[in-house]
This record gives structure tokens, sequence and C-alpha cells, in this order.
């Protein structure tokens, strides 16, 4: 099989549609690690994240053809497919739908250990650069699965304070990865 | 419309961290379709949170990715090989090695040609596809020039839904294009209204076949200071049945 070089996102994904296996392998060698990432944040379990990255991975291939790219990049919508299936996934494991925002508060803490065992060279110089109430919403919200609302109540900041520091940090990162 | 209060406004992060509503979506979509720098600023984010998850990642075995694969199966690429004629030198094993060879000829045609037939579909889909929403940008390009855009959202009934009103003032024209309403039912069309002095003014029928498409509607005689849809019999009523109001937006 040839090794596929770096696809622009249109030829990736025309040949995803077209279901052609060289373009899965480029999916997963590129984007598992990512998804991977964003899926044992949530669960904070790394066997069942390799089963819900199995099923995460089998829902992208069955519905490529639901992918419109007009709406967006690919991998935000891989990405809404992977928080999903996590969150669900976390929800039914831990009955947690019903739980109290105020139980989540005592448990916050212990959600970030994730993060610890998994800290590479990346996130270090990332937080270095990222105030870390900026960071710690970023991650909430995009990492665990919180509502904004949800974030700024644990937080105990005003959900506008919250909105503002999510743009905040989101443009720091854009001139971190200069984008 | 003010693009930069909307880039401002912090909704575009919303929507790459996954925290917006569908209507929400829809509109950001839809947008971003009409103004280019919406999506330019869209797309820097979205790269922005592509690369944080990057820096996240956490490494996956070789193993797993098999597993995973080994649920799934892919479109053959490869055409299969016509077998090499064997020497031989009787006659009678000629004839039928021969046929044999015709029959795995003809065998591999056939396959090469559905593929190809298959492909060309595909191409033939993706093309119309493409032409379908270059036509519908241009469209648009065209109309956001002169024209004053409003939002008709969802009222309670069916919050979900979102229409955009494209009104020229100064010819007193408008467009529509649907990007969410519940599938009419049969025998009932959906009917455009502006309200001018406070009385509906119709503004014609919406076709039902309304997705990815930009329909030109009646123009409309003085000021209306709003728009909305409601669901009508086919071809329409002379009044708005409101108990049947889809989606509404004031200009």
């Amino acid at each position: 099989m040839t090794a596929l070089k770096k696809l622009s996102e249109e030829e990736l994904v025309q040949s995803l549609k077209a279901n052609q296996r060289q373009a899965y392998d480029y999916l997963y060698d590129n984007y598992a690690g990512a998804l991977m990432g964003i899926i044992t944040r949530i669960v904070k379990d790394r066997e069942k994240s390799e089963d819900l990255l199995q099923d995460v991975f089998l829902k992208i291939w069955k519905k490529i053809n639901d992918y419109d790219p007009s709406k967006g990049r690919l991998f935000t919508w891989m990405v809404n497919i992977a928080r999903n299936t996590a969150i669900d996934a976390y929800r039914k494991d831990k009955n947690v739908f019903l739980e109290d925002i105020d139980t989540k508060i005592n448990t916050i803490d212990t959600t970030f250990v994730a993060d610890s065992v998994n800290y590479n060279f990346d996130v270090k110089a990332i937080t270095e650069n990222l105030k870390s109430d900026r960071k710690v919403l970023i991650d909430m919200v995009y990492f665990q699965g919180y509502t904004q609302e949800e974030a700024a109540e644990i937080l105990q900041i005003p959900l506008g304070t919250a909105k503002s520091r999510i743009r905040t940090a989101l443009q720091d990162l854009k001139a971190y990865f200069r984008i | 419309m003010n693009t930069k209060e909307y880039i401002e406004s912090g909704i575009l992060e919303a929507y790459v961290l996954g925290e917006t509503t569908d209507q929400e979506r829809r509109e950001v979509a839809c947008l971003s379709k009409i103004y280019p720098e919406v999506k330019e600023e869209l797309t820097r984010l979205e790269l922005t949170m592509e690369a944080y998850a990057k820096a996240h990642a956490i490494p996956v075995n070789q193993d797993l990715k098999e597993k995973i694969f080994a649920e799934m199966n892919f479109e053959e690429t490869e055409i299969p090989e016509v077998l090499e004629p064997k020497i031989i030198s009787l006659w009678p094993k000629v004839s039928i090695a021969a046929a044999l060879m015709l029959g795995v000829l003809a065998l591999g045609l056939f396959y090469q040609n559905n593929t190809m037939k298959k492909q060309m579909v595909t191409v033939k889909n993706e093309n119309q596809k493409m032409a379908d929403e270059m036509s519908k940008d241009q469209k648009l390009i065209a109309l956001f020039k002169e024209t004053k855009m409003v939002k008709l959202k969802g009222v309670e009934k069916s919050p979900e839904s979102l229409a955009m009103v494209f009104y020229d003032e100064k010819n007193a024209s408008a467009s529509i294009m649907v990007e969410s309403l519940p599938k009419a039912p049969t025998g009932m069309q959906y009917q455009l209204w502006g309200i001018v002095d406070g009385i509906p003014v119709d503004m014609g029928m919406i076709d039902n076949q309304h997705e990815n498409k930009i329909l030109a509607m009646k123009n409309i005689k003085g000021k209306p200071a709003a728009f909305a849809i409601t669901l009508e019999k086919q071809g329409g009523s002379p009044t708005p049945t409101l108990e049947e109001m889809y989606v509404i937006g004031n200009v």
C-alpha cells in the first residue's frame, strides 16, 4: 500500500466518501490520537476510551456522507461525534445526568488528573502561554463536556465573564499556534 | 449585518467548542456561507482547536487500529489481473483455455466496467453538488451586496426552524433561503408573508423542494416591518393561519 503524503482536506474528504482504505488509514494515523485525547479526558478510563474510540471511528466511517464540508472542517465534525459518544457513555455509566451541580464542584479537582498523566512538551508550552483560569475553562468545555453555563457556575464566575475568557483564550491560542 | 460584531460576540468560539444549539449551528453555517470574513474566522478557530486537540493527543496503539479496521470494509480499488495463459500443445486444451481466458477476460472487463460506472456516478454526483453549491454561493454574494438580510427564527411551535429573507428595499424585491423547516405534509405548502402596517401581505409560496435553493418571492409594496412563514393548503391562502406560523423575523 502506498503511503499517503499530506492530503488536503478536500482530497481527504473525497477519498473518505469514496470509501478508500488509504484515506481511513490516513485519518486514523493523523487524528485517532487527538480523538483519543478528547474521549479519555471525558470518560477518564483508558480501557473504556479504547472501546469508545472504536465506536467513534466506525461512526465516522458509516456517517461520512452526512458530513457537509460547507458547514465546517472535518475535524470539528469528528470531534462532535467523539464528544457526544463519550459524554453519553460517561453519563450512562455514572448516571450523572441527575447529578447536582454542587457535587460537581467537589469532584472537579479529580477530573483534572487525566491531564497530568499525559503532559507532553506541547501542552506545557501551551499552559505557559495561556492564563490558567482560561485554560481551565477551555478544557472543561472542550475536553470534559461541561456547558459554558455549568463551567461558569463551578468556577463561580458570571456567564458573561466565562464567555469572554473563552474568547480571549481562543484568540491567545490562535496566536500561539500562529494560525 | 455587522459581521465584526457577530465575530466578536463569541458565538464562533462556542461553535468550535461544540457549545451551540442546533439553531445556532445552522445560523453559523449559513452566515459563514454568506460572509467570507465569518468563514475565515471560523476556519481559523477550527484550526486552532485542531492544533490544541493534537497537542493533547493520547497515543493509540497499532493493535487497536487493526481491531477497528477489521470491522470495516472498503471499496475495492485494484482491478483483478487477467490470468496468464499457459502454453498447451493440444488443440482441445487450447480451445478450453481460450474459452476460459475469454470468460475471465469478460468477467474482468465486466467488473472493471461496473467499478468505473460506479465511480462515474460518484464523480457526477460530486460535480453536480459542487455546481449547485457554487451557483448558490454566487447568488448569495450577489444578493448580499444590495440587500438586507432578515433572519426568521423558529417560534415556540418549531424552535429548530430557520429561514433567511433577503430583502432589497430599493427594488422592493425579496428572496428566501430556507435553512430548516419541517417537511410540509401532502397537500400543504409554506407561504411567506410580509407585515406592512400591521397587515400580512402575501409574498408567495415556497416550493416544497426548497433545499439548497434561493427562491425569488413576490415583490412587496410598502415597507415591511417583519416577515413570517405559515403552513397553508397547497397554492396558498389569502390570509395567514396564525396558529400555523413557523418562523418570524423583524426587518
